[in-house]
């Protein structure tokens, strides 16, 4: 599936064990120091420093510590956690051991999205034989290295790739962003320190593990180490998961999946920003453009304001509808820009609209709501004649 | 105590405890942050995002009712930023809520609508409801839902799962399509609600209100056949005058009985009568079920015994606890024993016909719409008491009629069944009911008054979730030896969460008390979902205060020596516990269970 | 159908209480209702579970996998997002409509095929896609529709 003359960390060659069995060679706090020098951002989407956020859980004192990962891989476009543990799920599972001996914890849970529910056998399979043929072998000092690994899975609500909605949905409730602080490293599932991470963040992890920070910190820019895996799609001669080194230029990577008479680019999946030509130049960066895994690709034949209506109408249906901005505020958009196309309102509503999007932006609950106006004000900015003056 | 810590809140400095919200802080600070979903009684919910603040070094606004201090702040309330966000939040609000203010309950009382002439909204900024979408829910006897004014700050859902554990409501469905939803859609009336109107106390508009029955009420006053009789409860009294003004703690008992006999009630009565004659009851049921308990070791009768006036608590336990409603004193709530006696001694004194009787209870309770509509409560061959009527309902009687409070002169209640002691007033304050028994019992059994200054018991005073309390009974009268030197521990809930703690234990078997008072609503009566809103632990305690301020100023304090009460069993019920008072004054439970019965 | 009590209990006794477990659960309960869950057993759900009943309906309908209405032997999800939005799910969507002769979310009169949207299925490199069931099936052209859904009928 992987067609780029890329830089392979994260899809590259990995012996099962030598991650583990080189983080069970030193201290815990020397696991969580290593993770913190690589520069390894998660790659969940906010791009937190993930050795920051293991060294917090790894503080917290508790009888109880949750590793989980984040396989609800719920942004339209997005299908490279899928591709991981499909064909790595090794690495997964053994960045997951790897947390779990630098923080403390002996529980990993896998929390797979409701519609990849068919790939709940394979992975189960693999989890008994990385607990056979790995973890078992394994030594702490005189103790024998247990971590037990479940899968759990959702049912459809993309909002539970948010870390606290996931948790939530865990314990058995909704899956409803809660207010912050206290973090889930503090009080997550079973109101217990749990450390969340996406699956891609393990698999790095894994090798990061075993070859070092320093290695790993020659890949990247200052600010973004390492590769990131992107689902690419829309109109592009060779969608699929590539790996690239950050800092790489959007331009090439159009290029490299063939994408032709290209008219925008949403990068970073819905919630992620849209670019057209102009800023092709840009890179894939932290501070640049979003590194998100989703790259959507329209061409020039492609209707955007179908495209913003596609998506606000996600957006509208996913909220997880508690927060006023987030529930009324995408309904709000929707509806707006309906009534704009229909003439019902004049082009000045627009602007109430950008004023709208600004409060969203400031004001809502989670990550969800926080980042429905990027794509709004970045569409109808990129394509004011095609959506406002039509 | 947790450390103190600096918090600045627009140049102003506070101090809070560790933990404190930033709300609590610009409280503090003299801060006024406008607020939907918060609630001082409720866990944070944190959805509305109306109280956004800008707080130095964080990227976005915060929710100041959600974000705990752990460090010093420095806290901006009023900046363009946050007043846009909370404008913009506001008309987010607007837009999703069917305002039609004219008919609406709230009207003249809505926090939504306060807010928004607040913060100078002056026109629909988005489009917004304009017709109805939701058929109303009329169907329970207490409890109304319109959710076309639900603006889903969840007051509801916190107040009946967390504070109350009743557990009807919970928010359906997700993104635009969220609805505040009973299970499986189902009405109030056919789902686990106990009627305790918490809700309707809570919630910021129309969208939950109680039963109204006001106009049936008019009608009846109006129809020259009828005789309508109130009765009035104790927390009314103490509560009504907020809806006109007054400071939560005002009594007015004395301007409401000229009041409504101007509105037209043909007697005004006093339900602290019937609260003596229920302490008459249920003491004398107490002491028989320690008899057969300690004596007769009759394993069928059974220990704690639990009071039985709030028709609320009544049926949490019918629905959560079926199998322990012999727990459950017989009597009937003060309400219902004055309804039956009404209608057959009363009838008979003033010599009118009880078919001509109509029965109104002026209550601080939305249960007890229910309570009255309950098949049984029929005794006196009559609907007991024929209607319930909450003091909200009463003073927009009142208000409707051109009657305030301020402009009436002092009038007595009608005499024959007239007066309570002072030991009925305390009914409508949490523990009320245990000291007004206690008082009784303890003489009774000792023939000494109860061993506290002035008769106050006040271990079982204040508003602390669980209170204990025991009393040794020691020389006792000769009938009453087998008490001798035995321990007498009782316990006061208030609220059902707290029930629920002590009903817990009881089917754990851990349980250790002879006699149990609760009451479903948080400080008991005068915490009820049918009095003025808001409510705050600051206002139910200004309640009590004037309840207790009451009790003290009734030359009789005791049950058991009102006159009256006295009067009564020797002329019409004989004696406590007797046949008569058994059909008359006492009831029986359903099991009723957590789940509706499909049709 | 009538609701098989028992299977929801023994279903129930396959995990552990663990808070974790309660959807894994809900997903075999469903599956054993055929495809959605009746209100008795969101009742039975309640009481072995020990969580109240508007907690329970909360929950259910929170997730999308999960119904209260009766649905089809056959769960047809066309994906509506993105990528697959882009080409031509729409079109795709129609066409099933008219095949099965229902609208969006409704079942066939026969019982035999519901039809919904679902979010992304993660078959972007593949649209439009559509899942049946737990198979996903991408690059769905209007032509090979026919010989799909004979497989399940």
């Amino acid at each position: 599936m992987v067609k780029a003359k890329e830089k392979r960390i994260i899809t590259g060659k990995f012996t099962p064990g030598s991650g583990i069995k080189a983080a069970l060679a030193g201290k815990p706090e020397e696991v969580v120091q290593e993770v913190i020098d690589s520069g390894l951002r998660g790659k969940g989407g906010a791009g937190f420093p993930a050795g920051l956020k293991w060294r917090f859980a790894a503080n917290e004192k508790s009888d109880m510590k949750t590793i989980i990962c984040n396989a609800d891989e719920g942004e339209p476009g997005t299908f490279k956690d899928k591709y991981l543990l499909d064909n790595h799920p090794m690495k997964v599972l053994e960045g997951m051991a790897i947390a779990g001996y630098a923080i403390g914890a002996d529980k990993g849970i896998i929390y797979l999205r409701g519609e990849y529910a068919y790939m709940l056998p394979s992975l189960e399979k693999n989890i008994e034989d990385i607990k056979k043929n790995v973890f078992s072998k394994l030594k702490v000092g005189k103790k024998k290295f247990e971590f037990d690994i479940k899968v759990r899975l959702g049912a459809g609500a993309y909002v539970c790739g948010e870390e606290f909605a996931l948790i939530e949905s865990l314990n058995g409730n909704r899956g409803e962003p809660r207010n912050k602080p206290p973090f889930p490293i503090q009080k997550g599932y079973l109101e217990k320190p749990t450390l969340v991470n996406n699956v891609e963040t393990f698999a790095t992890v894994s090798h990061i593990i075993e070859k070092g920070a320093l290695w790993f910190g020659k890949f990247g820019t200052k600010s973004s180490k390492g590769t990131k895996l992107f689902s690419i799609s829309g109109d592009v001669k060779y969608p699929g998961v590539y790996e690239f080194e950050l800092g790489v230029k959007l331009r090439d990577v159009l290029e490299l999946v063939g994408a032709e008479n290209t008219k925008s680019v949403q990068v970073g999946g819905f919630s992620g920003i849209n670019v057209t030509e102009s800023s092709f130049d840009k890179t894939l960066a932290h501070g640049d453009l979003p590194a998100g895994g989703s790259i959507i690709v329209f061409n020039k034949d492609r209707d955007m304001l179908k495209v913003l209506k596609n998506i606000l109408e996600f957006f509208e249906e996913e909220s997880c509808g508690q927060c006023t901005p987030c529930r009324e505020g995408a309904y709000q958009l929707l509806k707006g820009i309906k009534m704009i196309e229909k003439g019902e309102k004049s082009i000045r509503y627009y602007k109430d609209l950008c004023d709208l999007c600004a409060t969203m932006k400031d004001s809502a609950k989670c990550g969800l709501g926080l980042s429905i106006p990027s794509p709004f004000l970045s569409i109808t900015n990129n394509f004011k004649d095609e959506i406002l003056y039509r | 105590m947790s450390e103190m810590i600096k918090v600045n809140i627009d140049g102003i400095e506070v101090e809070v405890e560790s933990g404190a919200t930033v709300l609590s802080a610009c409280e503090k600070a003299g801060v006024k942050v406008p607020v939907l979903c918060h609630h001082p009684d409720l866990n944070v919910a944190g959805v509305c995002r109306v109280c956004m603040v800008e707080i130095e070094g964080m990227g976005n606004l915060q929710a100041s009712c959600a974000y705990p201090v752990t460090q010093p702040l420095t806290v901006k309330t009023k900046t363009n930023r946050v007043r846009k966000a909370r404008r913009m939040n506001l008309d987010l609000v607007l837009a999703e809520h069917y305002g039609d203010c004219y008919t609406c309950p709230r009207n003249g009382n809505c926090e939504l609508r306060t807010l928004a002439d607040e913060y100078g909204v002056d026109k629909f900024k988005f489009p917004h409801v304009d017709k109805p979408r939701y058929a109303k829910d009329t169907k329970s006897f207490s409890i109304i839902r319109d959710q076309d004014k639900c603006i889903h700050c969840k007051r509801c859902i916190r107040t009946c799962i967390d504070m109350q554990k009743v557990n009807v409501y919970e928010t359906a469905n997700k993104g635009h399509d969220v609805e505040i939803q009973v299970a499986l859609n189902k009405s109030i009336a056919d789902v686990v609600c106990i009627n305790c109107g918490q809700c309707v106390n809570r919630c910021p508009t129309g969208a939950l209100w109680t039963q109204d029955v006001s106009d049936q009420v008019w009608e009846d006053i109006e129809n020259p056949d009828l005789f309508v009789i109130m009765q009035t409860a104790p927390s009314p009294r103490a509560a009504i005058g907020e809806e006109f003004g007054y400071p939560p703690g005002t009594r007015v008992t004395k301007k409401l009985n000229a009041a409504m006999r101007r509105a037209g009630f043909d007697k005004v009565l006093d339900t602290n009568f019937a609260a003596d004659l229920t302490i008459m009851e249920e003491g004398t049921e107490l002491l028989e079920r320690l008899h057969k308990v300690i004596v007769k070791k009759d394993k069928s009768v059974k220990i704690p015994m639990f009071t039985s006036c709030s028709p609320g608590w009544v049926k949490f336990i019918e629905h959560y606890y079926p199998d322990h409603l012999d727990h459950l004193s017989t009597c009937k709530s003060p309400q219902q024993m004055y309804g039956a006696v009404i209608k057959t001694y009363y009838a008979e004194k003033i010599g009118i016909d009880p078919s001509k009787i109509r029965t109104v209870a002026l209550m601080p309770c939305s249960a007890k719409k229910y309570e009255c509509n309950r098949p049984e409560m029929n005794a006196s061959g009559y609907r007991d008491v024929d209607y319930g009527l909450t003091t909200r309902e009463m003073a927009m009687m009142l208000k409707e009629a051109g009657l305030h409070l301020a402009d009436m002169p002092t009038e007595e209640f009608d005499p024959v069944l007239g007066e309570g002691s002072g030991a009925g007033m305390i009914f409508g304050a949490t523990g009320g009911v245990m000291e007004a028994a206690i008082r009784t019992v303890y003489e009774l059994v000792t023939g000494r008054p109860v061993p506290f200054e002035r008769l106050n018991i006040t271990p079982v005073r204040g508003m602390e979730a669980i209170k204990e309390a025991s009393l040794k009974l020691e020389k006792v009268k000769k009938e009453y030896k087998w008490l001798e030197g035995v321990e007498l521990k009782i316990a006061v809930a208030h609220g059902t969460a707290n029930a629920k703690i002590l009903m817990d234990k009881l089917v754990d078997g851990t349980l250790d008390y002879h006699f149990i008072e609760v009451m479903a609503c948080p400080g008991g009566c005068l915490g009820g979902g049918g009095q003025p809103i808001p409510t705050t632990p600051e206002i139910r305690k200004a309640r009590a205060n004037a309840i207790y301020q009451e009790d003290e100023e009734i030359e009789i304090r005791k049950s058991h020596e009102n006159p009256l009460i006295q009067k009564l069993y020797k002329e019409f019920l004989g004696k406590p516990g007797s046949h008569k008072s058994h059909e008359l004054l006492h009831t029986h439970y359903t099991k009723r269970g957590q789940y509706f019965v499909k049709d | 159908m009538s609701v098989n009590l028992e299977r929801i209990r023994e279903i129930f006794s396959d995990y552990s209480p663990e808070k974790g477990n309660f959807m894994v659960l809900l997903h075999d309960v469903q599956k054993a209702c055929g495809n959605w869950l009746p209100e008795e057993a969101l009742m039975e759900v309640s009481k072995l579970a020990k969580m109240p009943l508007n907690k329970v309906y909360g929950f259910v309908s929170f997730y999308t996998m999960f119904s209260t209405q009766p649905r089809g032997k056959h769960i047809i999800r066309v994906c509506k997002d993105g990528p697959c939005a882009v080409k031509g799910s729409l079109m795709l969507a129609d066409l099933l409509m008219k095949e099965l002769d229902v609208d969006m979310g409704e079942t066939t009169d026969d019982n035999h095929f519901t039809l919904e949207e679902t979010a992304c299925i993660g078959t972007c490199t593949a649209s439009p896609a559509m899942m049946i069931d737990d198979e996903v099936y991408g690059n769905v052209a209007p032509e090979s529709l026919n010989s799909i859904l004979k497989k399940y009928r």
